[in-house]
């Protein structure tokens, strides 16, 4: 196909240009490079935001999206280098709610996963950007079908597990692609955290069950607000410093400072609302003693996985929270439908709650391989009734919103991050070939170690 | 909406509290009236039961109040159970046939004649009183058939108590109500080998369903299909006993044990053979060896009486396989798994053995950290036969578009993908001579799909197995015609290894 070649050169050129040698290639560029001014013309538009473009001109100046319309309606500016993208499917990068990318690279070695604490069940301090590997094969092989952005969330094993990252799928190292660190707090509700006690092998030690879980989370997140509560009552004292005030202890002034606890500390910005939990919790009866919590502490709740729950739909839609599905493979039950998951993103989306939905085991084993498979666990959601624009939003433009990138990314509109994708069909269905990734207006190298094993063995 | 217009989904509307007593109404006037099949039809229509498929149903509506495993709100679940024996004629017009053998036919048509295929193609020459089932836009290909599953056996996956367990015969732990054999049904696989796990080198001997779910286990079973045995190489078997501290804890160790029992097999072997050359010469002294399950099992190895199929990954344990079965003198069916073929496809191909891999795969163990989405199709490119499986009972649930990737990755034709779900499986089985086509003369394991199976956006519609409806989405309910029963729930993930860490 013409553009396809096309873009292929464009791919070359990308490449030479950056590096030397294709290794290097790999970890593809952001930082120091500058995507210069770029017109994609003739390609379809999937705009996300306002619709699709049949024959749409979308124009890139410095890594941004300078403008966006029909063709003959956008002006290419002169000096622009032209993309010819006819016959092919333009859209924003997709962006997966829900990974362990950076987090893992052989699922089997031990040594080279970083997924979770597990000697409490409370470890809000746990810092996912402090083990994201931005160097991981992972990467490039997801990037490769689309995915140009996502939320790295630790491991499930603890009630609270760290903080998550929002990260690009490009830059030299860590600190150019992570965009967001501590972006939210990852929470798990259900029988996988009561390890300790729990059934078979517990240690005999607390919380074996859901009411000890529940006691301990509460209590901890009643820890942070009297720790919070001292530390202000101290800095008041402080202020007072040269008063001649004695305390009870006889010391004069503000007395000895509150020492910092970190771990109480970390939860302070979600109790003050500030930035979302992400409940992971899959039966319907957990969602709800999990909420009872959350209000009560006024948490911004994001739903996850909700597996089970087609018993309290209505009501996961009455509080307003948004939710992350995934997996959508997730089996029933004995007894259900043989659909009663898949048909899950619809029948929320249908009851008027935002939703994105993650690539999570969307690949075999081990999540974060599974990755490039985003868009079709997305199109998947389709085939069992959610409209398509919908299923779109659920990869795109909902995620953003929903971790603080919504005016950033998400969807084709000015000012945004020029990340965006040319595939020559539609970027939900198994058949499509991803032809060219930008990130930041960069023509990203279409390779991975895959690609280089593919090339090494197919000649 | 983007240019691919999948069907619109029509969920299922369950029926409000009024219905169920026109429900339980039309139970009642079924047992009472023998003219009530008109009556039930016309009850199943009123509550979206599609009866496309004009049979003389005898149609007896269940319901039952089935509660979730928590407890939570009831689900009603409505099994209309077919009593009679589906039509000894029917077809299926208007659909895009893949036929897997000869091409895809648009408009095509399909005769069914008591359960078998009875003409293929753009008009057949049915009877005037064949059942018409028009399938317009609809696509029809033959049931997917997966070559690695471990569903429907509990957790009886593994005898991972020695690395040489030949005598291990599957069918001893097939649970027939499992809910994986459902899931799989509702994604149109009609046949099943069912394999032992990974744990051994020498594992046991697999079992082949049809899955006529609701029916039998005797029923189930597909009758005369050959035997397989499953072997094993690399990390699993490495893992488990060199964990123990046994043998064997390396490569090297996997193959010598491998080794060691084809010797003793011949061993044994010869024992037989002795005695038996006496009893010829009507010795008196012959004294019959002692009959060793283990060892006859091995001895049908080298008899050539038993389908090897191999769990492989590495392109040296490949090579290592073919040589120690030229030496004792067997086939290897397929590899399974097979993430490196891709780099020694070339060599493999003359043996005649195919693969049986998963599309995409990787980085969840060493061993497959050099898998590509491309194997299957570069392999396919070099000779080999490629199948994809599932060795999961999620991925069994949607093979279809699992091979729709093999458009993606590599530019296999859609013909060649379909293949790789339905013919080539079935080689690998040994029952490609009965299923695994649209072919004259073959079994009529059929499904209709709402759009082109290898989308995203497929959805199994009807499921036949032998001519018979097993699996209709209108239907309410489960969309079972023959199941009405409780499902078992085995539970994990139905992978190589019971407890869900390789496969």
């Amino acid at each position: 196909m013409k553009a396809s070649v096309k873009v292929a050169s464009l791919i070359f050129l990308a490449s030479s240009f950056l590096t030397g040698s294709w290794t290097v290639n790999v970890l593809a560029q952001t930082t120091g490079a500058k995507s210069g001014t770029l017109a994609i013309t003739g390609g379809k538009l999937l705009t996300v935001s306002h619709g699709t473009i049949e024959n749409g001109v979308l124009v890139i100046v410095d890594g941004k999206i300078s403008a966006v319309g029909e063709a003959g309606k956008v002006a290419v500016p002169a000096g622009a280098t032209i993309v010819d993208a006819h016959g092919l499917t333009v859209y924003p990068g997709l962006i997966d709610p829900d990974t362990t990318l950076g987090l893992t690279e052989v699922g089997s070695d031990e040594n080279s996963n970083d997924l979770a604490e597990p000697s409490d069940e409370i470890m809000p301090h746990m810092h996912v950007a402090d083990a994201f590997h931005a160097e991981t094969e992972l990467i490039p092989v997801a990037r490769l079908n689309g995915v140009t952005n996502a939320v790295i969330a630790p491991g499930t094993a603890d009630s609270v597990a760290g903080q998550d990252i929002f990260i690009q799928l490009a830059g030299k190292n860590r600190e150019a692609m992570i965009l967001g660190r501590d972006v939210a707090l990852a929470m798990n509700y259900g029988a996988e955290q009561r390890r300790r006690g729990g059934r078979g092998g517990g240690r005999g030690e607390f919380p074996s069950t859901r009411m000890g879980l529940i006691t301990q989370l509460r209590q901890s997140l009643m820890d942070a607000q009297h720790y919070e509560a001292e530390k202000e009552a101290a800095a008041k004292k402080a202020d007072k410093a040269d008063s001649k005030d004695t305390d009870k202890a006889g010391e004069k002034g503000g007395g000895k400072p509150t020492e910092r606890d970190l771990k109480l500390e970390a939860l302070l910005p979600y109790l003050h609302g500030q930035r979302p939990v992400v409940v992971g919790v899959y039966e319907g009866y957990d969602v709800e003693s999990i909420m009872k919590v959350a209000q009560e502490f006024h948490l911004k709740v994001i739903l996850n996985h909700v597996t089970h729950t087609q018993e309290v739909l209505d009501e996961i839609a009455a509080w307003k929270v948004p939710v992350i599905v995934g997996s959508i493979y997730d089996f029933p039950r004995a007894d259900e439908r043989f659909d009663a998951v898949f048909t899950l993103p619809a029948e929320l989306a249908k009851r008027g709650v935002k939703i994105a939905i993650s690539s999570a085991d969307a690949g075999g084993p081990g999540g974060a391989h599974g990755v490039r498979n985003l868009p079709y666990a997305a199109g998947f959601a389709v085939a069992y009734g959610l409209p398509y624009d919908e299923a779109l939003k659920a990869v795109t433009l909902n995620v953003a919103e929903m971790f603080g990138f919504g005016d950033k990314l998400g969807s084709l509109d000015v000012g945004k991050t020029a990340n965006v994708v040319l595939a020559n069909g539609d970027p939900l269905d198994v058949r499509t070939d991803v032809k060219q990734v930008y990130i930041e207006g960069i023509a990203q190298p279409m390779v991975s170690r895959q690609t280089r094993l593919r090339d090494e063995y197919g000649k | 909406m983007y240019g691919l217009k999948p069907v619109p989904f029509k969920p299922i509307h369950y029926p409000s509290d009024s219905f169920v007593a026109f429900g339980v109404y039309a139970v009642l006037a079924s047992s009472a009236n023998p003219d009530s099949v008109d009556f039930a039809r016309r009850s199943a229509f009123f509550c979206n039961i599609h009866l496309d498929v004009r049979w003389r149903l005898f149609l007896k509506l269940r319901l039952s109040l089935l509660r979730g495993a928590t407890g939570f709100a009831p689900i009603l679940a409505i099994s209309a159970i077919a009593q009679q024996a589906p039509p000894s004629d029917f077809v299926v017009k208007n659909a895009t046939v893949m036929t897997a053998s000869h091409g895809t036919i648009q408009h095509g048509a399909v005769w069914v004649h008591n359960g078998k295929i009875a003409g293929v193609g753009e008009s057949v020459d049915a009877p005037a009183s064949a059942v018409v089932v028009d399938a317009t836009g609809k696509w029809l290909t033959p049931g997917i058939i997966d070559p690695h599953s471990h569903s429907a056996l509990d957790s009886d996956v593994n005898e991972a108590t020695s690395p040489v367990t030949p005598s291990m015969m599957m069918i001893d732990a097939f649970d027939n109500r499992d809910k994986a054999l459902y899931q799989a049904l509702a994604g149109g696989v009609t046949t099943e080998l069912l394999l032992h796990g990974s744990a051994n080198m020498i594992g046991g001997q697999a079992v082949v369903i049809k899955n006529k779910f609701g029916l039998s286990r005797d029923a189930m079973i597909f009758p005369n299909a050959p035997r397989s045995i499953k072997f094993a190489s690399g990390e699993n078997p490495k893992r488990v006993y060199g964990s123990r501290n046994q043998l064997p804890s390396t490569r090297m160790g996997n193959f010598e044990v491998m080794r060691q029992s084809f010797e003793n097999a011949k061993a044994y072997m010869a024992s037989w053979d002795a005695y038996n050359a006496k009893v010829a010469k009507k010795d008196a002294t012959a004294v019959a060896p002692k009959v060793d399950l283990k060892l006859e099992a091995l001895a049908d190895v080298l008899r050539g009486k038993l389908y090897v199929q191999i769990h492989c990954y590495r392109a040296d344990e490949f090579l290592t396989e073919e040589a120690i079965a030229h030496e004792y003198g067997y086939k290897i069916r397929a590899f399974h798994h097979a993430l490196e073929m891709y780099k020694v496809a070339g060599q493999i191909a003359p043996e005649n053995t195919a693969i049986a891999t998963f599309t995409d795969w990787w980085g969840y163990k060493d061993e497959a950290w050099d898998a590509i989405p491309w194997n299957a199709v570069m392999s396919m490119r070099k000779g080999v036969r490629v199948a994809l499986k599932s060795d999961s009972n999620d991925h069994i649930r949607r093979l279809n578009s699992e091979a729709g990737k093999m458009v993606h990755y590599g530019g296999a034709t859609e013909d060649e993908a379909i293949k790789m779900v339905t013919l080539n499986p079935a080689w690998i089985i040994g029952v490609d001579d009965r299923v695994g086509s649209i072919d004259v003369g073959k079994d009529a394991d059929l499904v209709i799909w709402n759009v082109d199976p290898l989308s995203t956006y497929a959805r199994a519609e009807k499921v036949y197995i032998d001519g018979d409806l097993f699996f209709d989405s209108a239907m309410l309910g489960l969309g079972t015609p023959h199941f009405n029963g409780a499902m078992h729930d085995g539970g994990g993930f139905g992978s190589d290894d019971s407890d869900g860490e390789g496969n």
